[in-house]
Parts: structure tokens; sequence; C-alpha cells
């Protein structure tokens, strides 16, 4: 029995298919072209079938052990507070998300001199590095 | 020369053809299907967490409402779990000495949080809010289903886009007067359409284009 591939080479063959298939005789010599397309599919239908295919890995919730006041996971939570410059204490407006990275502002009516002051004294605040861990700000 | 292809040729290749296109048909049929099954929507499965907690006695028996415990639910994008020490607000005193609450009294001694399983769970690049949902009358019974009858909590929906969808087309079939939002009774027809119509207008819901335009949710 002879292959396909042998007639598909042989001079009466391809005199054949342009009988058969006039527009198809550049076509069929064409093999590269022929692979490529079966390949660009095939990528494509692979991709169109994945995406309901992925299934997530588990996630935890973990909430915290002692509940924190007025804590919204997710917004910002303003507070006020005070700190101790030259044994004078300071009106300070604190800003803290999720507990974790916060901002400083000194309260409006005593800001002058208390940013002064803020400034040499490298504006260390007790209430504010204990909620954050952080030293400095 | 000869012939390759016999004459029969010509109809196998139709019938084939015609196969071809309704097995195709059929395998995306399956696939639609199984894209929706609970193997992987996670619908109906119950999930074991580190505590058998029950909504059932919680809510159902002891009729504790749900903000008790989920407290940023009107305020926040998430719902929020109990701190370890809602739950020792009552288990300090009650069942204090119940083995099944160790879990629960380790925590709050060791200092060190309860990791819950979660049960809803949608991909990263959807953006869900539940403060919205709760302001414009959605209830938790409409997306979570009879939670206070649950012994485990379970996805009552599949959370698939689908089902997000066909609520945001026509909320005023599903919204609610936001005093029942936390009622678990509360069945769907106890308002009727004319009145669901007009809660619409009063909770100044936006049109169905917006609510379905792909950035409310993709982000
Ligand atoms: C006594 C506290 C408490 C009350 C009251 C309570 N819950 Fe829960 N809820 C929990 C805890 C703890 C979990 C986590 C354990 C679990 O998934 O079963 C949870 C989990 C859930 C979950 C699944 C969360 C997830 O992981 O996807 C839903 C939904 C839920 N609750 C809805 C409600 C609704 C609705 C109500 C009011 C009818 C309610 N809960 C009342 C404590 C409570
Ligand atoms: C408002 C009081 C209250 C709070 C808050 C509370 N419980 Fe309970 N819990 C009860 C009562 C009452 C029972 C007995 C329920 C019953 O048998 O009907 C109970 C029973 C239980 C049981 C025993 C099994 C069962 O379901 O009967 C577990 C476990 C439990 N609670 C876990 C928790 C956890 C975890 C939390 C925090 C998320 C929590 N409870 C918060 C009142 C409370
Ligand atoms: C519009 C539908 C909808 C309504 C209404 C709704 N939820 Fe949810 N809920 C969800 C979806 C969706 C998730 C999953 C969120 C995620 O994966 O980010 C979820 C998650 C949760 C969780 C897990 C924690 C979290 O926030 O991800 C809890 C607890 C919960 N819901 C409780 C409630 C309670 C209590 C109510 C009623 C006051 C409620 N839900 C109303 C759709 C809803
Ligand atoms: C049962 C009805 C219902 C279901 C189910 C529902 N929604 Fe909604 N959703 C609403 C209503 C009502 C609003 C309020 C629209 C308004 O304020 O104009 C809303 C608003 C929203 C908004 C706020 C839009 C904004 O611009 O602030 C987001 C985001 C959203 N939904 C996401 C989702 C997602 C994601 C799901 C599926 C997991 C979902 N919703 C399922 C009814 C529903
Ligand atoms: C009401 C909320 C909502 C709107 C509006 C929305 N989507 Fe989604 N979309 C979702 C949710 C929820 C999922 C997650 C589905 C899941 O987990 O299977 C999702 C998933 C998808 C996915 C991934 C599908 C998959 O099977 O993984 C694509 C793509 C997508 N959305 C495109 C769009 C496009 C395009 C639009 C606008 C025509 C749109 N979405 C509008 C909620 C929404």
């Amino acid at each position: 029995m002879a292959q396909l591939e042998e007639y598909a080479d042989t001079p009466e063959f391809k005199e054949f298919v342009s009988r058969e298939y006039p527009h198809e005789i550049e076509e069929w010599d064409n093999s590269l072209s022929r692979r490529n397309f079966v390949k660009v599919m095939g990528a494509s239908l692979a991709l169109a079938g994945l995406t309901g295919c992925v299934i997530q890995p588990s996630e935890k919730i973990v909430p915290y052990v002692n509940s924190q006041m007025g804590l919204l996971p997710g917004k910002s939570n303003y507070f006020a507070t005070a700190m101790s410059l030259g044994g004078v204490a300071v009106g300070l407006l604190a800003k803290s998300y999720d507990g974790a990275r916060s901002r400083l502002r000194v309260i409006p009516i005593i800001r002058v001199a208390a940013e002064r002051r803020m400034c040499s004294r490298r504006r260390q605040c007790l209430e504010c590095s204990t909620l954050t861990g952080r030293k400095r700000w | 020369m000869a012939q390759i292809f016999r004459k029969s040729a010509n109809n196998i290749a139709k019938i084939s053809l015609i196969t071809v296109v309704l097995l195709a048909g059929l395998g995306f049929y399956a696939w639609t299907q199984f894209a929706r099954s609970s193997y992987l929507t996670g619908q109906y499965l119950e999930i074991q967490q580190p505590v058998q907690f029950s909504h059932k006695h919680h809510v159902g028996d002891d009729g504790i409402d749900c903000r008790y415990c989920h407290q940023t639910v009107e305020t926040t994008a998430s719902a929020g779990m109990p701190s370890t020490q809602t739950c020792m607000n009552c288990h300090s005193q009650l069942w204090a000495d119940a083995p099944y609450l160790e879990p629960i009294r380790a925590s709050f001694r060791d200092n060190k949080p309860i990791q819950w399983t979660r049960v809803h769970d949608l991909p990263e690049y959807v953006y869900f809010n539940h403060s919205i949902h709760i302001a414009k009358g959605v209830g938790c019974s409409t997306c979570h289903g009879p939670v206070d009858k649950m012994p485990t909590v379970y996805e009552e929906n599949t959370l698939q886009m689908e089902w997000c969808i066909q609520c945001h087309r026509e909320p005023e079939k599903f919204i609610r007067p936001k005093s029942e939002v936390f009622n678990m009774e509360y069945r769907p027809d106890d308002t009727d359409q004319a009145t669901r119509d007009q809660l619409k207008v009063d909770y100044k819901i936006r049109s169905r284009e917006m609510l379905t335009s792909c950035s409310t949710c993709h982000r």
C-alpha cells in the first residue's frame, strides 16, 4: 500500500489535485502554513478552555484576638493623641490604615510652635510607635 | 490513475463533518456545565473550620444579630470576622470548659488569632463591596441563603459572573426594604413588585447600563 505522501509528491497527483480542487494546488505543497494554522488554532482553543478551569487555592480570614476600637479594615482610622515635647503636651492627629502605615498631624491651633519643636526632636511618639512598631515619623 | 477515494467517501465526509460539529457542540455544553458545577465553584461545599462554629445555634436558636460578629458589613467592603474576644464575651462564662471551645480559649490565652478558612472567595480581579449592597436593600439571605439554618456555612450561590449580572440587570426583582436586610425569615414575595420598583427609585439605584458595565466589578 502506498502512503498518501508518496502520492502527494508525484506529478500525476498534483495534476489530479489541480483538476479536482484548482484553488488548492498552492496550499497543498505548503505544509508549513498548514501546520502553523493548526498550531495557532490549537493555542487559541487551549486558551479559550483555560479560563473556567482554575481552582483557587483556599484562603484564610484572620481576625484580631482583641477587638480594636473603631478600627475598620480597609479604611483609614483617625484619632487624637498627644506627645510630650520638652515637658509640654502637644496635641496630635494621627492617621492609621489597618493599624499599619500612618501619618501624624499637629492639631492646627498649636501648630506653628509645635511643628518647630517636632523638627528639633526627631518626632518620636510613644502612642504611635506602639501602634505601628515604628519609632520615627 | 487510480481513484484514491471511492464514491461513498463523499457521504462519509459529509457525515463526519456533521458528527464533528455535533461532538464539538456536545463538548462545549459539557464544558459549560462542568464550569458551573460545584466541583469548580465550590457551591454547597462544607468546609472544615478550626472550631465547629454553628450559625444554626448562634443565629437560629440564640437569635444573635449578624452585626454582633460581622461588625463591618454595613461600613466596609469586607463583612469582617469576629475577634476571639467577641466569642469570649459569652464563652468565658457559657460552656467555659467545653473541650471543643479549647481553640478559642487557646487563642485568647496565647494572643494568637484563629484562622478561619474562607467559604466565599471571589478571584482577586473582582471588586466586591458589602456596604453598598446592604445600603441599597440587598439582604444577606439573598446572596448567602438560609445561614441561620446552617450548622456549617456553605456557598448558596455560585458567585460566578452570570450570578452577579442577573441581579445587576434587574435589581428591582431582588431588593427589599432596608429594615429587612438582616431578617432571615424574609421571603422574596413579602413585598410586591410595585413596592420594589418604588424602592429602586427611593434608594437611587443606578441604571442597568452602569451596573453591568465591566468596570463596576473589574477595576
Ligand atoms: C456569634 C458570631 C456570629 C454571628 C452572630 C454570625 N456569624 Fe457568620 N460567621 C461567624 C464565624 C466565626 C464565621 C467563620 C466560621 C465559618 O465560616 O463557619 C462566620 C462565617 C460566615 C459566613 C461565611 C464566610 C466565608 O468564609 O465566606 C457567612 C456568609 C456568614 N457568616 C454570614 C452570617 C450571617 C448572614 C449572619 C446573620 C444572620 C451571621 N453570619 C451571624 C460568626 C458569626
Ligand atoms: C451572645 C453569646 C455568644 C457569643 C458571642 C458566642 N457564642 Fe458560642 N454559644 C453560645 C450559646 C448560648 C451556645 C449554646 C448553643 C446551644 O446549644 O444552643 C454556644 C455554643 C457554642 C459552641 C458549641 C457547639 C454548638 O454550636 O452548640 C461552639 C463551638 C461555639 N459556641 C463557638 C463560638 C465561637 C467560635 C464564637 C465566636 C465567633 C461564639 N461561639 C460566640 C453563645 C455565644
Ligand atoms: C450581593 C451579595 C451579598 C450580600 C447581600 C451579602 N454578601 Fe456576604 N459575601 C458576598 C460575596 C460575593 C462574598 C465573597 C467576598 C470575597 O471573596 O471577597 C461574601 C463574603 C462574606 C463573608 C466573608 C468575609 C468577607 O467579607 O469576605 C461574610 C462574613 C459575609 N459575606 C457576611 C455577610 C452578611 C452578614 C451579610 C448581610 C448583612 C452579607 N454577607 C450580605 C456576597 C454578599
Ligand atoms: C441580589 C442582587 C445583587 C447581586 C446578586 C449582586 N449585586 Fe452588586 N449591587 C446590587 C445593587 C442593588 C447595587 C447598588 C447599585 C447602586 O447603588 O446603584 C450593587 C452595587 C454593586 C457595586 C458597587 C458599584 C459602585 O460603583 O459602587 C459593586 C462593585 C457590585 N455591586 C459588585 C457585585 C459583585 C462582584 C457581585 C457578585 C459576586 C454582585 N455585585 C452581586 C445588587 C446585587
Ligand atoms: C456585577 C459584577 C461584574 C460585572 C459588571 C462584570 N463582571 Fe466579569 N466577573 C465577575 C465575577 C464575580 C467574576 C468571577 C467569576 C468566577 O469566579 O468564576 C468575573 C469573571 C470575569 C472573567 C473571567 C472569566 C473566567 O471564567 O475566569 C472575565 C474575562 C470577565 N469577568 C469579563 C467581564 C467583562 C468583559 C465585563 C463587561 C461586559 C464584565 N466581566 C463585567 C463580575 C462581574
